[in-house]
């Protein structure tokens, strides 16, 4: 009968912590709806590879299996989710007001700074990049570049950019509270968008992914997949495709997304001082590009005749559509007729755009 | 702290920001290009359409008058019809 107690008995109090982590996942998603397609799948595999002698994390369980094959390999979990993510969003509000894309180039500040940081921390240059990446608030590019740098972090880090993306809306008012004044808060932005040929919307994926290709050839697969999803959705002769990209293909990969990343929550690779760091870290990142964001529109503001609302550039990052609807609320809590929600659905855009550039000049300079 | 690794963070840091404000204002410069080349092709088709629809008005309007024209006739030839008297009625 020795067997009925092999298991307890095989026990660590480090695998108890993440069975309590994993539990704590699991609740954060259900009573908090905090990023429950990733992290209720997160917080179970948690609990499964850290049971005393599981062996779904070993390359013939099968976690172990999805992450060699959807991960390692190629990385074509997150790539292929973001085939998806690119055939749900509309870059209408952007194409019709082009001056916003630099916003999201702006708000991509917190990855670059938080590289720095990391590195002033004693982090080595790969996982202080693969760190970094956590600002730009993509779960996926995050995924991505942690592993194509080899990075050892790779669970905490995309533990702690779901986590924190789920927190923009406790991070971003405040920040922006802070660095902003109530006249600011009530500047209003008429909205006359221009009408968006067929055509442009068309070639507009194609072009962003010669572009991006040419300048950091590193984001091809990235900005690739995002645009080829754009492409199927404003093809308009595959609303099937269009449609099973954004629906079956993006929860699908989600699902086994979520529980391939566990096999990196073992105790051993997730309990360390260091990943207390990198979630202290991630915070300074979400800051920084909130506050980068929030800058480049102050300075903009500077030369220019029509005022922007310089909540708006807090909307670069790349948490669609929560950020964009932050600043609305921000918007209309300062004055009720200050409806500012396509100016930031626009910046909200181009910051997926550049976050998944970033993530490719990242890998330029690195590889 | 690794001198070295920080100063490496720092070229990252500069090389990287730069890579991407060049990347999204070239962008942005496409995206303005391109909604000029198709405001320019809807004005093309528009303006194709409307010479088209001049054209087709023309050549309607000059049916018109021709269909005008012959049953003006038509009817001339009708009233002089009705004015010249049956040779045969006379005579008989």
């Amino acid at each position: 009968m020795g067997f009925l107690i092999e298991g307890i008995s095989a026990i660590t109090w480090q695998q108890v912590v993440m069975i309590i982590i994993g539990l704590v996942l699991i609740v954060l998603a259900i009573v908090k709806e905090m990023e429950p397609a990733l992290l209720l799948p997160m917080g179970f595999g948690a609990i499964m590879v850290n049971l005393p002698l599981s062996t779904l994390a070993d390359s013939n369980g099968i976690i172990g299996w999805l992450f060699n094959i959807g991960i390692d390999g190629a990385e074509a979990f997150p790539l292929l989710l973001f085939i998806g993510i690119g055939a749900m969003i509309d870059f209408g509000p952007l194409l019709s007001n082009p001056k916003l894309f630099i916003f999201g180039a702006g708000a991509q500040f917190g990855i670059f700074a938080t590289i720095v940081l990391a590195t002033l921390l004693g982090f080595s240059m790969a996982d202080a990049a693969a760190i970094g990446i956590i600002g730009a608030a993509d779960g996926p590019t995050s995924i991505f570049v942690a592993n194509a740098l080899g990075s050892n972090y790779l669970g905490a880090i995309t533990v702690v950019a779901y986590s924190y993306m789920a927190l923009v809306p406790i991070i971003q008012p405040t920040v922006i509270k802070l660095i902003t004044t109530e006249k600011e808060r009530k500047i209003r932005m008429e909205y006359n968008p221009k009408k968006v040929s067929k055509l442009t919307k068309i070639l507009f994926p194609i072009v962003v992914t010669i572009i991006a290709g040419i300048i950091a050839p590193m984001s091809i697969s990235l900005v690739g997949c995002l645009m080829f999803g754009n492409l199927i959705r404003e093809c308009g002769v595959l609303d099937n495709l269009s449609e099973t990209a954004q629906k079956v293909l993006a929860n699908l990969i989600t699902l086994l997304l979520g529980l391939t990343i566990a096999s990196q929550m073992k105790a051993e690779y997730f309990l360390r001082v260091e990943t207390l760091m990198i979630m202290a870290l991630g915070l300074c990142a979400f800051v920084f590009d909130t506050v980068a964001g929030v800058m480049l529109a102050k300075i903009m503001n500077l030369f220019s005749k029509k005022k922007i609302n310089p909540m708006i550039g807090a909307a670069g990052i790349s948490a669609f559509p929560m950020s964009a609807r932050i600043v609305h609320k921000m918007g209309l809590e300062a004055d009720p007729q200050n409806h500012l929600l396509m100016h930031s659905i626009g910046c909200n855009v181009s910051g997926q755009i550049a976050s998944a550039i970033a993530g490719g000049v990242v890998l330029s300079i690195l590889l | 702290m690794n001198k070295e690794t920080v100063l490496q963070g720092l070229n990252v840091f500069w090389k990287g920001m730069l890579a991407i404000f060049i990347a999204i204002i070239i962008i942005m410069l496409a995206v303005y290009l391109l909604q000029k080349v198709s405001e320019a092709t809807d004005n093309v088709i528009a303006n194709r359409a409307a010479t088209a629809d001049e054209r087709e008005a023309v050549k309607q309007a000059k049916r018109a008058e021709k269909e005008e024209r012959k049953l003006a006739r038509q009817a001339a030839k009708q009233a002089k019809k009705l004015q010249t008297p049956p040779d045969d009625t006379t005579n008989a």
